[in-house]
C-alpha cells in the first residue's frame, strides 16, 4: 500500500494542492487580492509534481516495480513523461491566471482548486492502466473543466460554452463507457494487460464485438481531442471560456487525451501494431487526421477572433497528432511482433502545448477590466505598447506555424519523419497534405503577427494585465520554445524513451510468452494458473538508439 | 604539463561574445570607461588564454608531435547520416591564427579607445568589434567546415556592420552592402563545395575526418575532376573573402569604415580567412594540381593588378587597401603553389605590418582632422614622430627589405613557388582506382574485356593525367615573374606613400597643422608593439642553414603533412640565396625610385609621366574601370532581369495565380464551412452521430 502510494506521489501532490486550496480558501481574509496567492501556491505544487516525476524517472530504471494498485495505475517512464507535461501545463495556467481572473471579476480560490483537480485528473488519466481508472480520471478532468469553462458566471458566453461542452461531453462519456463495457465483455478484464492478452488470441467470431468496442472507444477519444466531425463543441467552448482556461484546455486536455489514446491503442488494443486488430484502425486514424487538419485549417482562415481561430488551429493540430499515432516501431523490451508508438507524438505535444500556453498567456494580458480584447483588430499596437506580450504571442504563432528555429518546426519534422519511416509509399500523400496544410495555416498565424506589429495603434488608450507571475509564464514558455527548438536532441530522446515505455508499466512478462507458435497453449496455461499479481518487475530499461 | 587546455577553447571563443552582448545590450547606459574596460578585457583575456593554449600545445608536442586539442561542446544537428557538432580544434595552424587574431585584435581594441574617443556610437562600435573577434575565433577554432562557415558568415556580417558603421552617410552604407553582396557570391561557391564534401565525407565535414577520407583512395567519388571542382568552389569562397580577382572590388570600398576596423578586419584577420581555409584544406587542394594552378595564377594576377592600381592612388587608405589586396594575392599564390607554411607565415607578418600601417594611417587621419588625401600632407616627420617611425618600419617591412618581417615571408613565397612541383607519382597513386574505373568503362564499351587491353587502357588514363599535370609547370614561372614585378611595385608605392605623407613640406592648411598632435598613449602603444613585431616577426621563419632555424615552418608541419607529402621539390642553397639577393635588389630599386621621385612631395617628373601616358594613368586611377564594367555587365542586366521577373513571374504568376488564387478559393470554402457551425448543440450532435455512423461503416 505504501509502495503504491509512493508510486503515485506526483498525482497525490496535485490532489493535495486542489484539496488544500478548496479547504483553506474560506478561511482567508475577505477580499479578492488575497486569492491571488493561490496562483503561485498551486503553481509551486505543480512544479513539485514535476520534480517528483523527474526524480522517479531517474530512479525508475532500476528494478523498481512501476505498477500500483493492482495494475490500475503505473509510474512507467511513459506515465511520468505525460504526468510532467500535464503538470507543466497546470503550472503555467496557475502562473498566468491570478491577475487575469481578478480583472475578469471572478478571482476566486475555487478556480485554482479546479485547475489542480483537472490537472490531477489528466495526470491520473495518462497513468491509468485499466479502463476503470481511465474512465474515472477522465471524468475528474472533464467535470473540473466544465466548471472552469463556465467559471465567468457573469458572462452569458462563458456559461453557454460550459453548458454546451457539458452536454457534448456527456455524450462522449457515454460512448466511452459503452465501448469499455464491450472491451470488458470481450476480455473479461478491465486492465490493459488483460484486454491485450485476450485480444491477442481473439476468435474470428468476436470481430463484430471488437469492432464495436474499438468504434465506441475511438469515437470518445476523437471527441476529446476534437477531431472532425466530433469537433464542433470546440470553437464555442474555446471562445466562451476565460482565456486562461482556453489555454489550459487547448494544451492540457489534448496532452492527456493523446497520452491516454496512445496507451489504449498500443498497450490495450493493438499489441502488434494497428494491423494486429484486423480492423482498418490505422487507415481510419490517418484519414480522420487528414480531414481534421484540413477542416481545422480551412475554418481557421476566416476567424476574426483569435481565441476562436486558435480553437480551429487546435483542431488542425489534433489532426497532425492523429497522423502521428500511426507511427510505430518494434517494442524494445518485448521484441519483434509487439509494437510501440514512436516519439513523435509526445515530442510534438511538448511543442504544441508550450506554444498554446505562451499564446494564451499573452492573450490573457489583454483581459483588463472584464474585457476580452481578442479580435484581431484589438491586437493592433500590442507590439508597441506591451512589447513583451507581443513578442511572446508572435513567437507562439511562429511555433504553431512550424517556422524554424522554434520547437514547432522540429515537432512537425519528427512527426513526418516517423510517419514516413513506417511506410514511405503509403503515407507520402498524407505527408504532402500535412505540409500543404501547414502552408495554409501560416496565413492565419502570421496574420496575428501582422496585427501585432504592422497595424496602426488605435487611438484609445489601452491597459494590459501585467503581473510578475504572468510575465514568468510567458517568459518560461517562450524560452523553452526557443531553447528546445535550437537544441531539440535531448527532448526528442526523452519523448522517444517515454513512448517506447508505453507498455512497460503493465506486466510485460505475462505478454512475453504469448509470442510464438505455441501461444494458444501458453494462454491456456496462464488462464489455468492461479491469478498471480499482474504486477511484475519491469524488464531492463529500453535502450533507445540515438537518432 | 598536466592540465588539458582543451577546455579553454570554448572560453576563449565565448568571452568576446559575452563582451559583445553586454556592450550591445547595456552599453548605451554605461560610461565610456566601462565599455572600454569590458571590451578590452574580454579580448585581452582571450589572448592570454590563447597563449596558454599555445604553450600547452608546445608542451604536448614534446611527447606527441602531431598533438592537437579538441573540445566538443554539443552535438548540434544529427539528422540521419548527417552530423554537425559545435566543436573546437586547436592544432598548430589554429594556434597561430588564434594568437594573431586575439593579439592584433587586442591591440586594435586598445587603439580604438583612443581613436573612437569622440564618437557617440562607442558602445555599438565596441560591441561589433567584440562580436567580430568572437566570429573570427569560431572561424579559426572550428573543428569542422560547418563551424568554420558559421564564423565565416559571422565575420562577414560584422564586416558589413562596421563598414557601414556611419550608416547615415549613404556612400558608406552602400559600401557595406557591396562588401556583403560580393561576399555572398563567394559564399555560394563555399556552400556548394561544402555540400559536395558532405556527400564525399559521408555526412561529416569534420576536418580530421575529411583528412582521413582524402588520404584513402578507396572512394566512389574520387576522380580528379570532382576533387578539382570541390577545390575550385572552395576557392570561389576564398576569393570572395580574401578579395581576389574577380571579387576583390569590395575591399577598397570597405575603407569607408573606421580605420581601426580596416586594420583589424580588412587587413590583418578577416580577409586572410580564405588563405587560412585553403591552408586548412591542404590535403584536398594538394590532390588537384589543376585547381592549385588556377589558385596560384589568380593570386599572382591579383597581386600585380592591385599593386599597379596602388601606384597612383591618392587616398592614404586606398593605397593601403590596394596594397592589402595585392599582399593577399601573394598569400594566395603561396597556398596555390603548395607553399602553405609560407602563405600562413606571410599572413602573420602581414597582420603585423599592415596592422601597423593602417593604424598609423588612422593616427595620421586622426591627427589631421579626417584628412585622407596624401597630396595635402607632407612633412609630418617632425610633427608626428611616433607615427612616423612606426610607419617607416612597417613600410620597410612590407617593401621586403631584410631583415624585417616582410622580407622573409615574401622571399619564402617566391622561392617555394619556383622550387616546388606536385608529386605526380603520389597523386596518380591516389587516383589509381578511378583510372581503372574509367579505363574499364572505355574497354567495356569496346566489348572486349580482356586483361591486357585493360592494363594498357589504365596506363593510358594515368599517363594522360600525369602529362596534364606536368604541363602545368610553366605557370609557376609565370606566377613567379608576376610576383616579382608586384614586389617591385609594392616597394615603390609604399615609399611613395611614405614620402608624400612624411617628408617634404606640408601641403595642407595651417589650421590643421597647428592642431596636429602625435598619437595618444593607447594608439601609440598599439603602433609601437605592432611596429616591433613587424621588425622581428620574420625571424621565426628564416631559411638559413637548410631551414634549421625555421621554427615557424616546423611548427606547422603536423597540419600540413599531407599537403606537403604530395609535393616535390628541392631548394638548393644557390637558388635560395640567389632569390634572396634578387628580391632585395628589386625592393631596393622600388624604394630608390620612390625616393628619387617623391622625397620632396609630388614631383614634376610624376606629373609629366602621368601626362605622357595618360591612357595608362587614367586606367590605373580609375582602377581599370572594373566597377563600371561590373555595373554595365552584371549589375544592370541583373536588375533588368529581376524587374522583368518581378513584374511577370512574381506579380502575375506567383502572386495572382499561385498565391491569391488558391487563397481566395480557400477563403470561400472557409466561409461556406462556417455555416455548419451554427451554435446549436443539436447540429453538433448530428455531427457526432454522423461520425459514429461513418466509423461503424468501416469498423463493424
Amino acid at each position: 500500500m505504501l509502495h503504491d502510494l509512493a508510486l503515485t506521489t506526483p498525482l497525490l501532490i496535485l490532489l493535495f494542492a486542489g484539496l488544500f486550496t478548496l479547504v483553506v480558501d474560506p478561511f482567508l481574509p475577505a477580499g479578492d487580492q488575497s486569492r491571488r496567492f493561490w496562483g503561485p501556491f498551486n503553481a509551486a505544487m505543480s512544479a513539485a509534481a514535476i520534480v517528483a516525476a523527474a526524480l522517479m524517472w531517474k530512479s525508475g530504471h532500476h528494478e523498481m516495480q512501476t505498477v500500483a494498485f493492482g495494475a490500475h495505475l503505473s509510474a512507467s517512464t511513459y506515465s511520468l513523461f505525460f504526468v510532467s507535461l500535464v503538470s507543466l501545463v497546470g503550472m503555467m495556467t496557475h502562473l498566468s491566471s491570478p491577475k487575469y481572473m481578478l480583472e475578469q471579476g471572478v478571482g476566486y480560490g475555487e478556480y485554482f482548486a479546479m485547475v489542480s483537480f483537472a490537472t490531477f485528473g489528466m495526470a491520473t488519466m495518462v497513468s491509468a492502466e485499466s479502463v476503470i481508472t481511465l474512465f474515472i480520471s477522465l471524468e475528474i478532468m472533464s467535470m473540473a473543466i466544465y466548471v472552469l469553462v463556465a467559471f465567468k458566471r457573469t458572462s452569458i458566453a462563458s456559461v453557454e460554452a460550459g453548458m454546451k461542452y457539458f452536454i457534448m461531453g456527456s455524450v462522449a462519456s457515454a460512448l466511452l463507457l459503452y465501448g469499455m463495457a464491450f472491451l470488458y465483455g470481450l476480455s473479461g478484464g478491465t486492465t490493459f494487460v488483460e484486454i491485450q492478452r485476450a485480444l491477442v488470441t481473439a476468435k474470428p467470431d468476436q470481430a463484430v464485438w471488437l469492432g464495436l468496442a474499438v468504434l465506441l472507444t475511438l469515437a470518445a477519444f476523437l471527441f476529446k481531442v476534437a477531431a472532425v466531425p466530433f469537433h464542433m463543441w470546440a470553437p464555442d467552448a474555446y471562445e466562451g471560456a476565460p482565456t486562461t482556461v482556453t489555454g489550459f484546455m487547448a494544451s492540457g486536455v489534448k496532452v492527456a487525451a493523446f497520452g491516454a489514446l496512445l496507451k489504449i491503442l498500443y498497450a490495450a488494443l493493438a499489441g502488434q501494431g494497428m494491423d494486429d486488430l484486423h480492423l482498418p484502425v490505422a487507415a481510419i486514424l490517418s484519414t480522420v487526421a487528414l480531414v481534421t487538419m484540413t477542416v481545422g485549417n480551412l475554418l481557421a482562415l476566416v476567424q476574426k477572433n483569435v481565441k476562436r481561430m486558435l480553437a480551429y488551429s487546435a483542431i488542425a493540430h489534433a489532426g497532425y497528432l492523429l497522423l502521428g499515432t500511426v507511427a510505430s516501431t518494434v517494442d524494445p523490451v518485448l521484441g519483434a511482433p509487439y509494437a510501440v508508438p514512436g516519439g513523435a507524438v509526445p515530442f510534438y505535444l511538448i511543442g504544441y502545448s508550450l506554444a498554446s500556453l505562451a499564446g494564451f498567456a499573452a492573450l490573457a494580458s489583454l483581459g483588463k477590466n472584464g474585457e476580452e480584447l481578442t479580435t484581431e483588430h484589438q491586437l493592433a499596437g500590442l507590439g508597441r505598447r506591451y512589447p513583451f506580450a507581443g513578442a511572446v504571442l508572435s513567437l507562439a504563432m511562429l511555433s504553431l506555424a512550424g517556422v524554424p528555429p522554434t520547437l514547432g518546426f522540429f515537432g512537425k519534422l519528427e512527426l513526418l519523419r516517423e510517419v514516413l519511416a513506417v511506410d514511405n509509399a503509403k503515407y507520402l500523400p498524407h505527408a504532402i497534405i500535412l505540409v500543404l496544410n501547414s502552408v495554409v495555416s501560416a496565413y492565419y498565424y502570421l496574420r496575428v503577427t501582422v496585427y501585432v506589429y504592422m497595424r496602426p495603434e488605435p487611438k484609445v488608450e489601452r491597459e494590459y494585465v501585467t503581473e510578475p507571475s504572468l510575465t514568468w509564464a510567458m517568459g518560461l514558455a517562450a524560452a523553452a520554445i526557443l531553447a528546445i527548438g535550437v537544441m531539440p536532441g535531448k527532448a526528442i530522446n526523452v519523448a522517444t524513451l517515454s513512448a517506447h515505455a508505453v507498455r512497460t508499466g503493465i506486466a510485460t512478462k505475462n505478454l512475453v510468452h504469448l509470442r510464438g507458435p505455441d501461444a494458444p497453449a501458453k494462454v491456456a496455461e496462464v488462464a489455468a494458473a492461479p491469478q498471480e499479481a499482474p504486477a511484475a518487475p519491469v524488464a531492463e530499461p529500453a535502450v533507445i538508439p540515438q537518432p | 604539463m598536466t592540465y588539458n587546455p582543451s577546455a579553454l577553447l570554448p572560453v576563449i571563443v565565448l568571452l568576446p561574445l559575452l563582451g559583445a552582448l553586454f556592450n550591445g545590450l547595456l552599453g548605451s547606459r554605461l560610461s565610456r570607461q566601462t565599455v572600454y574596460a569590458i571590451s578590452n578585457t574580454t579580448v585581452l583575456a582571450s589572448f592570454l588564454l590563447s597563449v596558454m593554449v599555445f604553450l600547452g600545445l608546445r608542451g604536448a608536442m614534446v611527447t606527441a608531435p602531431d598533438a592537437a586539442f579538441r573540445y566538443t561542446l554539443y552535438e548540434w544537428i544529427a539528422a540521419g547520416s548527417y552530423k554537425f557538432e559545435i566543436a573546437f580544434l586547436a592544432d598548430q595552424l589554429s594556434a597561430v591564427m588564434l594568437l594573431v587574431v586575439t593579439g592584433v585584435g587586442f591591440l586594435v581594441h586598445l587603439y580604438s579607445t583612443g581613436y573612437m574617443h569622440e564618437d557617440p556610437g562607442y558602445a555599438r562600435y565596441f560591441s561589433y568589434l567584440n562580436l567580430f573577434i568572437f566570429s573570427m575565433l569560431m572561424l579559426v577554432l572550428g573543428k569542422n567546415l560547418a563551424m568554420l562557415f558559421i564564423g565565416w558568415e559571422g565575420v562577414g556580417a560584422c564586416s558589413y556592420l562596421l563598414i557601414g558603421f556611419w550608416f547615415k552617410d549613404m556612400d558608406k552604407a552602400a559600401a557595406g552592402q557591396k562588401a556583403f553582396i560580393v561576399n555572398r557570391i563567394g559564399d555560394v561557391g563555399f556552400l556548394a563545395a561544402m555540400m559536395l564534401l558532405l556527400a564525399y565525407g559521408n555526412g561529416s565535414v569534420d576536418f580530421d575526418h575529411l583528412r582521413v577520407v582524402f588520404s584513402d583512395s578507396a572512394h566512389m567519388l574520387d576522380h580528379a575532376p570532382t576533387v578539382t571542382l570541390i577545390a575550385l568552389l572552395l576557392f570561389v569562397g576564398a576569393a570572395g573573402k580574401s578579395a581576389q580577382i574577380p571579387l576583390y572590388i569590395w575591399l577598397p570600398d570597405a575603407m569607408a569604415g573606421p580605420t581601426p576596423v580596416s586594420a583589424l578586419i580588412h587587413a590583418a584577420t578577416m580577409v586572410t580567412a580564405g588563405v587560412y581555409m585553403i591552408a586548412r584544406m591542404n590535403f584536398l587542394f594538394a590532390l588537384t594540381p589543376h585547381a592549385m594552378t588556377v589558385v596560384m595564377m589568380v593570386g599572382a594576377t591579383t597581386a600585380l593588378v592591385a599593386a599597379s592600381i596602388g601606384l597612383v592612388q591618392n587616398d592614404i587608405k586606398k593605397v593601403l587597401a590596394y596594397s592589402t589586396v595585392s599582399q593577399l594575392g601573394f598569400m594566395i599564390v603561396a597556398v596555390g603553389a603548395g607553399a602553405y607554411a609560407a602563405g600562413v607565415f606571410h599572413l602573420m607578418t602581414h597582420a603585423f605590418f599592415k596592422g601597423a600601417l593602417f593604424l598609423g594611417a588612422g593616427a595620421v587621419i586622426h591627427a589631421l582632422h579626417h584628412e585622407q588625401d596624401i597630396r595635402k600632407m607632407g612633412g609630418l616627420k617632425k610633427k608626428l614622430p611616433i607615427i612616423h617611425w612606426t610607419f617607416l618600419i612597417s613600410c620597410i617591412a612590407i617593401a621586403g627589405l631584410p631583415p624585417l618581417a616582410g622580407f622573409f615571408s615574401k622571399d619564402a613565397i617566391l622561392a617555394e613557388t619556383l622550387a616546388f612541383r606536385p608529386n605526380t607519382e603520389k597523386i596518380a597513386t591516389y587516383y589509381g582506382e578511378s583510372f581503372e574505373r574509367q579505363a574499364r568503362v572505355k574497354v567495356m564499351a569496346d566489348k572486349a574485356p580482356d586483361q591486357a587491353k585493360l592494363a594498357v587502357a589504365v596506363k593510358a588514363e594515368r599517363d594522360a593525367y600525369v602529362k596534364s599535370v606536368e604541363d602545368l609547370a610553366i605557370w609557376r614561372k609565370v606566377a613567379f615573374a608576376l610576383c616579382l614585378l608586384a614586389a617591385f611595385m609594392t616597394a615603390f608605392y609604399m615609399f611613395r606613400l611614405y614620402f608624400l605623407t612624411f617628408s617634404g613640406d606640408y601641403r595642407g592648411d595651417h589650421h590643421t597643422w597647428d592642431h596636429a598632435h602625435d598619437a595618444p598613449w593607447p594608439m601609440a602603444t598599439a603602433l609601437v608593439l605592432l611596429a616591433f613585431l613587424s621588425f622581428v616577426g620574420g625571424w621565426v621563419g628564416t631559411p638559413f642553414f637548410h631551414n634549421q632555424f625555421n621554427f615557424f615552418f616546423h611548427w606547422l608541419e603536423p597540419v600540413l603533412a599531407r599537403g606537403e607529402e604530395l609535393l616535390d621539390g628541392h631548394m638548393t642553397p644557390a637558388l635560395e640565396y640567389g632569390l634572396m639577393a634578387a628580391s632585395t635588389v628589386v625592393a631596393a630599386l622600388g624604394v630608390t625610385l620612390a625616393w628619387w621621385m617623391y622625397r620632396k612631395g609630388p614631383s614634376e617628373l610624376g606629373a609629366n609621366l602621368a601626362n605622357r601616358m595618360s591612357f595608362i594613368y587614367d586606367a590605373l586611377l580609375n582602377k581599370y574601370y572594373v566597377d563600371e564594367f561590373y555595373d554595365r555587365v552584371v549589375v544592370r542586366p541583373l536588375r533588368a532581369v529581376s524587374q522583368a521577373a518581378f513584374q511577370v513571374i512574381d506579380r502575375i504568376i506567383v502572386d495572382l495565380v499561385m498565391v491569391r488564387g488558391p487563397g481566395y478559393v480557400l477563403l470561400g470554402v472557409s466561409h461556406a464551412g462556417r455555416l455548419l457551425q451554427n451554435g446549436e448543440v443539436q447540429t453538433y450532435l448530428v455531427g457526432v452521430v454522423l461520425g459514429i455512423a461513418l466509423l461503424a461503416y468501416y469498423l463493424v
